[in-house]
C-alpha cells in the first residue's frame, strides 16, 4: 500500500503564526463560564458528600439496632448514660433554617441587582452574609444547649455530623460570597486595582453568580438536612 | 465513515481474504478448545462436589469457563493474528486504510455481547436461586429456603476462632464443625466483635459474619470427608490462624459425636448465654 | 492569560543571598510550618483528652491528638508553600488574578506552581516515588509468602504491609494518569493555555504529596489491621496507625475531587474553537468520564472516613453496633465509593490505549463514538453495582440478582473499547514500538482481568472465589495489567514531549518483556491459588500451596527487577547520555506534537483552530473496485 497521507502534513491543526505578533489576552468569557460550571460541579460533589450523612440516617433509623434509635421509655430508664431526651429544639432548628432561606433569598435578590448592573447590590449581599453566620450561629447555640451529645447512640451521631459538616459549608460558601463583597468595596475606593483580569466587574459578577448559584443549592441540601433531622 | 474494509483496495491487488481467514481460525480453535476445557478443567474445577451447593458451583464455574473460552481465544487469536499480518515493513512509513467504523460490525458487537451477558446474568440468578443461596452467606430472611426439615447450626466468629452452637441440641457449643451427611445444614453465622467471613471450602460455603447479623447459607453434604474452614475477612492481628478443620459424618456417627460433646460440655452450656441469632457484644468502642 | 502578566513574572534576581531566597513561601518554609503544626496539633490533641471524652484506649495513644497534628501539620504545609496567600488576598477584596508567579529554573518544581506543565512533571515524580514505595511493599509481601507459616515479619506486621501496598496503590494511583498526563497534555490537546482553576491543579498535587508523607507515617504508629477498605469495626478497634489511613484517604479524596473538577471545567469551557465534542481526542473524552466519578465519588469517601475518625474520636456511634450503628453502613458506604475508584484506575487506561493506537497503526480511531459511550457508559453504571463486593455479606441478599445483571450489564460498554481496538488493529499498519507494546500488552491483561470478573459477578462462583486470591489476581490484572501498563505506554510515548529526551530503545524492551511475562507469571497463577482456597491478606497457608506460591513470589521479584530496568533506562538515558528525541518521533497528528519542545509557558501563540479529530491518519478508500485511492484528503 501506498503512503499517500504522508505528503499530508502532520497535524493542521496550529495554523503558523507571524512572527512578533503579540499573545492576545484571553476572552473575558472563560473565566466566567469556568467558574459558572465549576458551581455546578460543586453542587454534584456536595450532593454526594451530604447523600453519605442521609444514606446513614435512614439506613441506620431502619435497622434502630438495639433500639438506640428510638429508645422506649423502659429502656431509658434502664440506660442511664442515655439523656432524656434525644430531641433538639424546635426553636433554634427553626431559627437556623430560616437564616439560611432568608439569606438565599437576599443573594439571590443581590445576584439579580448585579445581572441589572445595578451599583446597589451590595445591601443585600452583606444581608445575605450575615445571615449566613447567623444560621451558623444559631446551630452552634443549639449544640451547646441541646441535652444529647454525639456519644449518645446514633441518631445523635448522624445529627451532630451532619449538621457540624454543614455548617462547614455554610462557612466556606459566606467566605465565597464575602470575597465579592470586598473586592467590589476595594474597586469602589481603588478604581485602578486590578490584575491580569482587565475588567474587574467581568470576574465580581460571574463569581457573585456562581457563589449564589452555589449557596442557594447548599440551602436546598440545608432544607433537607432541617427536615430530616429537625422534623421527622 | 462506516465502509466495509473488506473493500479495501489492496485486498482485491491479491491479499486474502482476512476476515475468512481469522474467522475460519477462530472457529476452528474454538469448536476443539471449548469442549476440551469443558471435559479437562471442568471435574477439578473448585470446590469439588462434597454438598449440593459445591456441585452447582462446581457447574457454574464450568458454564462461564465455557462461555469465556470462544471470548478469550477471540481476542488473543486476533491479537497475535493482526501482530502477524498487519505491520509496518522494517523502516517503513506506510499508512493503513482510513476506515473509521463499520456499522454492521458494531451493532453486531453490541448485540452479541448484551445477549451473552443478559444470558450470563440470567443463568447466574438461576443458580443462585435454584441452589437455594448457593451456599453464600444470604441474610436474615433468604429469598429461597429448601423445603424439608434442616438441622440448624450457629457459627459464631470471634477473633480469633470459631465456635458452633447446635440450637437443637440443648445449645451446646463446641470447638470444632462436625455435621451429618444427606442433610440440609441451615448455617447462622455471626460474629461477637469485627467482621469475620466463615469460608468452609469443601462445603462451597461462605459467609460473612457481622456483629448483630444473622447471615443464612444453605448446605447440604453429600459426601463423607473432612473440610477446611476459613476466615475469609482481614480481622486482625490473627486473622492469618483463624483456620479449622471440620468434618462429615454418616448421620449415627454425628448423634453419637453431638451426645458426646453434650456430655462433655454440661457445665459450659449451663453458663452460656441462651442461644440466640445474635449476642450483643461487648462495647468496644474505642473514643480517644 | 496575558504577556503582562508573564511580565509581571520576572525570576529572582541571582544576586540575592542564597539564605535570603530560604525565606518566603517555599517548601523548605513548607516543611517547617507542616512540622510547627503537627506539634501544635498533638498539643491541642493533649489538651483536650482527659478533660472532656471518657475512653478505653491505652494511655499512650490519642487519637484527638494524631488528628489534629496531621490536620494542623498539612495547613501549615499548605500555607508555607503560599497556598494561602490568595485565599487571604481575596478575602481582602484585592482583585482576582491567574496565575502565582512563575520561575524559570529548577526552583519551580519545588514549590506552588501553577503552570500546568510543572504541575504535570511533579505529578510524575512525585507518584513515581510512593509507587515505588508500593511496590517494595509487594515485594515483601512476596518475600513473606516464600514460605507457608510466618518467618521475618509477624503477623501484624503483614498485614500492614498488605494495607499499606494496597492504600498506597489505590490512594496514590488514583491519580496515575490523571496527575501527570492528563494535568500536561489536556490543556494542550484542546488547545487551551492553562487549565481552568491553576492554584486548585496545584493544591491537588501538593494535597497527594502530604497525604503520601501521612500514609508512610503509619509506621510510626503501628500500622493499620484493615487492608485498603478499612472496615467497621475493626477500624474502630485499631491503634493510632489507622488515623494515618483514615487522614490519607481523606486527603486523597479531596484532592481527586478537586482533581476531577478543574479537569470538567477545563474541558468543558477551554475547548479552542472548531473543537467539538465529536472532535475532542478520545484520552480527553476518558479524563473527562473519569472525572465525573472522582467528583461525585470521592465526597461520599470523604464523608465516610469522617464518620470513621468522629467514631475514633468523640465516640459517636455511626459503626459500632454497641450504639446502634452498623458495620453495613460501612461497607455500602466504601464501596459506593470503591466500586466507582476502581474504574478511576481504569478509564484513563481506555483512554491512554485508544490515544495511542492510531498513531503506531497508522488508521483513524475505529468506533469513535462506540468508543466515548463505552467510557460514559462505564462511569455512568459504576454508580449501580457496588454491592457485588458484598454478596456473600448478607446485606440485601434480594437484591443479589439485581447486582449480579448491573455488574454483568458493565462489561458491555467494556466490550465497546476491545471492539474499538481491534477495529482500529484491522489492517493497520502497525509499528511495535515500546509504547505499542505496552498497549497490545495492555490488551491482553485487561481481557483476563474482565473475563475473570465475570466469574465474580455470579453470585455462585463468587461463593468460592470472594475473599481469595482469585479475586486479587482479578483486580491486579485489571488495575496493574491496565492502569500501570498504560501508565508506562503513556511514559514512553510522552517523555519525548515532556523533555525532549528519549529511552534507550532496548532497554525499554527490554523492560517491556520482561514486565509483560512477569506480570503474567505472578498473576495467572494467583487464580489458581484462588480457585485451591488460598485466602487474600494472610501469610499462613495451606502446604500444598507451597510451591506454586514460591513461583508466584520468584515472578514477582523479576516484575519488581524489571521496574528496576525501567529506572536505570530513565537514569540513563534522560540524566547521563541525555537522548535527544526528534520533534515528533512517532509523526502523530495529534496537536501537542505540533508545539515546540520545551512546550512555552503559554503553549500556543496564538490559540489553534481545529478543523477534524486528531486521527486523520490512512489513506482514503476508493469508491470503486481496482483503482488506486487518490493522494491527499
Ligand atoms: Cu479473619
Ligand atoms: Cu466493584
Amino acid at each position: 500500500m501506498a503512503s499517500e497521507s504522508e505528503s499530508l502534513p502532520l497535524g493542521r491543526m496550529a495554523p503558523p503564526v507571524p512572527a512578533g505578533l503579540d499573545i492576545p489576552p484571553e476572552p473575558p468569557d472563560v473565566g466566567a463560564r469556568a467558574l459558572s460550571v465549576a458551581s455546578r460541579l460543586l453542587c454534584g460533589a456536595s450532593t454526594f458528600f451530604f447523600l453519605a450523612f442521609l444514606f446513614a440516617y435512614f439506613y441506620l433509623r431502619s435497622i434502630n439496632q438495639d433500639h438506640f434509635w428510638l429508645p422506649s421509655a423502659a429502656q431509658l430508664k434502664e440506660q442511664k448514660e442515655l439523656h432524656v431526651s434525644l430531641k433538639p429544639d424546635q426553636a433554634l432548628g427553626a431559627v437556623f433554617i430560616v437564616c439560611v432561606v432568608l439569606s438565599v433569598l437576599l443573594a439571590f435578590l443581590a445576584s439579580r441587582r448585579m445581572k441589572q448592573q445595578s451599583q446597589s447590590w451590595l445591601p443585600p449581599a452583606i444581608g445575605a452574609l450575615v445571615l449566613g453566620i447567623g444560621a451558623v450561629a444559631a446551630q452552634c447555640i443549639e449544640f451547646i444547649v441541646q441535652k444529647f451529645g454525639p456519644t449518645d447512640g446514633a441518631f445523635a451521631s448522624v445529627f451532630c455530623a451532619w449538621l457540624a459538616f454543614y455548617l462547614i459549608a455554610i462557612l466556606g460558601t459566606m467566605y465565597w460570597l464575602e470575597t465579592q463583597v470586598a473586592t467590589e468595596l476595594r474597586a469602589r475606593r481603588q478604581p485602578a486595582a486590578h490584575g491580569d483580569i482587565r475588567d474587574p466587574d467581568r470576574l465580581i459578577a460571574p463569581s457573585l453568580d456562581a457563589a449564589v448559584f452555589y449557596w442557594g443549592f447548599l440551602a436546598g441540601i440545608g432544607i433537607v438536612t432541617y427536615v430530616t433531622l429537625y422534623l421527622l | 465513515m462506516s465502509s466495509n474494509p473488506a473493500t479495501s483496495p489492496a485486498e482485491l491487488a491479491g491479499e486474502p481474504n482476512h476476515a475468512r481467514r481469522f474467522g475460519l481460525t477462530w472457529l476452528i480453535a474454538t469448536v476443539i478448545a471449548t469442549p476440551l476445557v469443558i471435559v479437562l478443567l471442568g471435574p477439578i474445577l473448585p470446590p469439588g462436589k462434597a454438598t449440593e451447593q459445591a456441585a452447582g458451583q462446581v457447574t457454574d464455574n464450568t458454564v462461564l469457563l465455557g462461555m469465556a473460552t470462544p471470548v478469550l481465544l477471540l481476542v488473543v487469536i486476533y491479537l497475535v493474528y493482526a501482530s502477524i499480518f498487519f505491520r509496518q515493513p522494517k523502516g517503513g512509513v506506510l499508512e493503513g486504510p482510513a476506515v473509521r467504523g463499520d456499522a454492521r460490525i458494531q451493532t453486531t458487537w453490541i448485540v452479541v455481547t448484551s445477549l451473552l451477558v443478559l444470558s450470563l446474568a440470567g443463568y447466574g440468578t438461576v443458580r443462585l436461586l435454584a441452589d437455594n443461596g448457593a451456599g453464600s452467606g444470604s441474610g436474615p430472611t433468604p429469598l429461597t429456603v429448601p423445603a424439608g426439615p434442616k438441622l440448624p447450626v450457629q457459627v459464631i466468629a470471634q477473633q480469633w476462632a470459631f465456635t458452633y452452637r447446635y440450637p437443637t441440641y440443648g445449645g451446646v457449643e463446641t470447638p470444632h464443625l462436625v455435621l451429618p451427611v444427606g442433610k440440609m445444614i441451615e448455617l447462622h453465622v455471626t460474629s461477637l466483635d469485627v467482621i469475620h467471613s466463615f469460608w468452609a471450602y469443601q462445603l462451597g460455603v461462605k459467609a460473612d459474619a457481622n456483629p448483630q447479623i444473622d447471615n443464612i447459607a444453605f448446605v447440604k453434604p453429600t459426601k463423607v470427608q473432612s473440610f477446611e474452614v476459613r476466615c475469609a475477612e482481614l480481622c486482625g492481628l490473627w486473622h492469618g490462624e483463624m483456620f479449622d478443620h471440620g468434618r462429615v459424618v454418616t448421620e449415627a456417627e454425628f448423634e453419637t459425636w453431638i451426645h458426646e460433646q453434650q456430655t462433655r460440655f454440661a457445665a459450659a452450656t449451663k453458663s452460656l448465654p441462651p442461644y440466640s441469632t445474635t449476642y450483643q457484644p461487648e462495647p468496644t468502642r474505642r473514643g480517644g | 492569560m496575558s504577556t503582562t502578566a508573564a511580565a509581571v513574572s520576572t525570576p529572582a534576581p541571582a544576586s540575592r543571598p542564597l539564605w535570603r531566597r530560604l525565606i518566603g513561601f517555599n517548601l523548605l518554609t513548607a516543611v517547617l510550618l507542616g512540622i510547627g503544626g503537627y506539634y501544635l496539633g498533638w498539643f491541642i490533641g493533649h489538651q483536650i483528652k482527659g478533660s472532656s471524652f471518657h475512653n478505653q484506649v491505652p494511655s499512650s495513644e490519642n487519637d484527638v491528638a494524631l488528628l489534629l497534628a496531621y490536620f494542623f501539620g498539612v495547613i501549615g504545609f499548605l500555607i508555607g508553600l503560599g497556598f494561602a496567600n490568595y485565599p487571604v488576598s481575596r478575602m481582602l477584596g484585592r482583585p482576582a488574578s491567574l496565575r502565582e508567579k512563575e520561575q524559570e529554573g529548577w526552583g519551580r518544581y519545588f514549590g506552588l506552581c501553577t503552570d500546568h506543565k510543572v504541575v504535570g512533571i511533579q505529578y510524575l515524580i512525585g507518584i513515581g516515588v510512593f509507587f515505588f514505595i508500593g511496590g517494595l511493599n509487594a515485594m515483601l509481601i512476596r518475600a513473606e509468602l516464600l514460605h507457608n507459616t510466618p518467618t521475618f515479619v509477624g503477623p501484624g506486621q503483614y498485614i500492614s504491609l498488605v494495607g499499606m501496598h494496597g492504600t498506597m496503590m489505590m490512594g496514590m494511583m488514583t491519580s496515575g494518569i490523571l496527575g501527570p498526563f492528563a494535568n500536561y497534555f489536556v490543556p494542550i490537546m484542546i488547545g487551551a493555555r492553562r487549565m481552568a482553576f491553576p492554584r486548585i491543579e496545584a493544591l491537588t498535587f501538593w494535597l497527594l504529596m502530604a497525604a503520601g508523607f501521612i500514609l508512610t507515617s503509619t509506621i510510626f504508629f503501628g500500622g493499620f489491621p484493615t487492608g485498603w477498605t478499612g472496615y467497621e469495626p475493626l477500624n474502630d478497634q485499631a491503634v493510632m496507625g489507622m488515623d494515618s489511613y483514615i487522614c490519607f484517604f481523606a486527603l486523597v479524596g479531596i484532592s481527586m475531587c478537586l482533581l476531577g473538577l478543574n479537569m470538567m471545567a477545563t474541558i468543558i469551557t477551554m475547548r479552542a474553537p472548531g473543537l467539538t465534542w465529536s472532535r475532542l481526542p478520545i484520552f480527553v473524552w476518558s479524563v473527562f468520564a473519569t472525572s465525573v466519578l472522582m467528583v461525585l465519588a470521592a465526597p461520599m469517601l470523604v464523608a465516610t472516613l469522617l464518620m470513621a475518625a468522629l467514631d475514633r474520636t468523640i465516640n459517636t456511634s455511626f459503626f459500632i453496633t454497641g450504639g446502634g450503628g452498623s458495620s453495613y453502613l460501612f461497607e455500602n458506604l466504601f464501596w459506593f465509593f470503591g466500586h466507582p475508584e476502581v474504574y478511576i484506575l481504569a478509564l484513563p487506561g481506555f483512554g491512554i490505549v485508544l490515544e495511542l493506537l492510531p498513531v503506531f497503526t497508522r488508521k483513524p480511531l475505529w468506533g469513535y463514538r462506540l468508543a466515548v459511550s463505552g467510557m460514559l457508559g462505564v462511569s455512568l453504571m459504576s454508580f449501580f453495582v457496588w454491592q457485588h463486593h458484598l454478596f456473600v455479606s448478607g446485606i440485601n441478599a434480594d437484591l443479589r440478582p439485581f447486582y449480579m445483571l448491573s455488574t454483568e450489564i458493565i462489561s458491555i460498554p467494556t466490550g465497546f473499547i476491545f471492539m474499538c481496538v481491534m477495529g482500529t488493529l484491522w489492517k493497520a499498519r502497525t509499528s511495535f514500538t515500546v509504547p505499542m507494546l505496552f498497549c497490545l500488552g495492555w490488551t491482553f491483561n485487561f481481557l483476563i482481568g474482565g473475563l475473570s470478573g465475570v466469574f465474580l459477578s455470579d453470585t455462585p462462583s463468587d461463593t468460592t472465589t470472594h475473599g481469595s486470591f482469585f479475586v486479587m489476581a482479578h483486580f491486579h490484572y485489571t488495575i496493574m495489567g491496565g492502569l500501570i501498563f498504560t501508565f508506562f505506554a503513556a511514559i514512553y510515548y510522552w517523555i519525548p514531549k515532556m523533555t525532549g529526551l528519549r529511552f534507550n530503545e532496548r532497554l525499554a524492551k527490554l523492560h517491556f518483556w520482561l514486565m509483560f511475562v512477569a506480570f503474567n507469571s505472578t498473576f495467572l497463577p494467583l487464580f489458581v491459588l484462588g480457585m485451591k482456597g488460598q485466602p487474600r491478606r494472610v501469610s499462613e497457608y495451606a502446604p500444598n500451596l507451597h510451591g506454586l506460591n514460591v513461583w508466584v513470589s520468584i515472578s514477582a521479584f523479576v516484575l519488581g527487577f524489571s521496574m528496576l530496568i525501567f529506572l536505570a533506562n530513565a537514569v540513563y538515558s534522560l540524566i547521563f547520555v541525555r537522548l535527544k528525541a526528534e520533534q515528533n518521533p512517532w509523526r502523530s497528528k495529534s496537536i501537542e506534537w505540533q508545539v515546540p519542545t520545551p512546550v512555552p509557558v503559554n503553549n500556543f501563540e496564538q490559540i489553534p483552530v481545529f478543523d477534524s479529530d486528531p486521527y486523520e491518519y490512512g489513506v482514503p478508500l476508493t469508491v470503486g473496485p481496482g483503482q488506486t485511492a487518490p493522494a491527499g484528503a
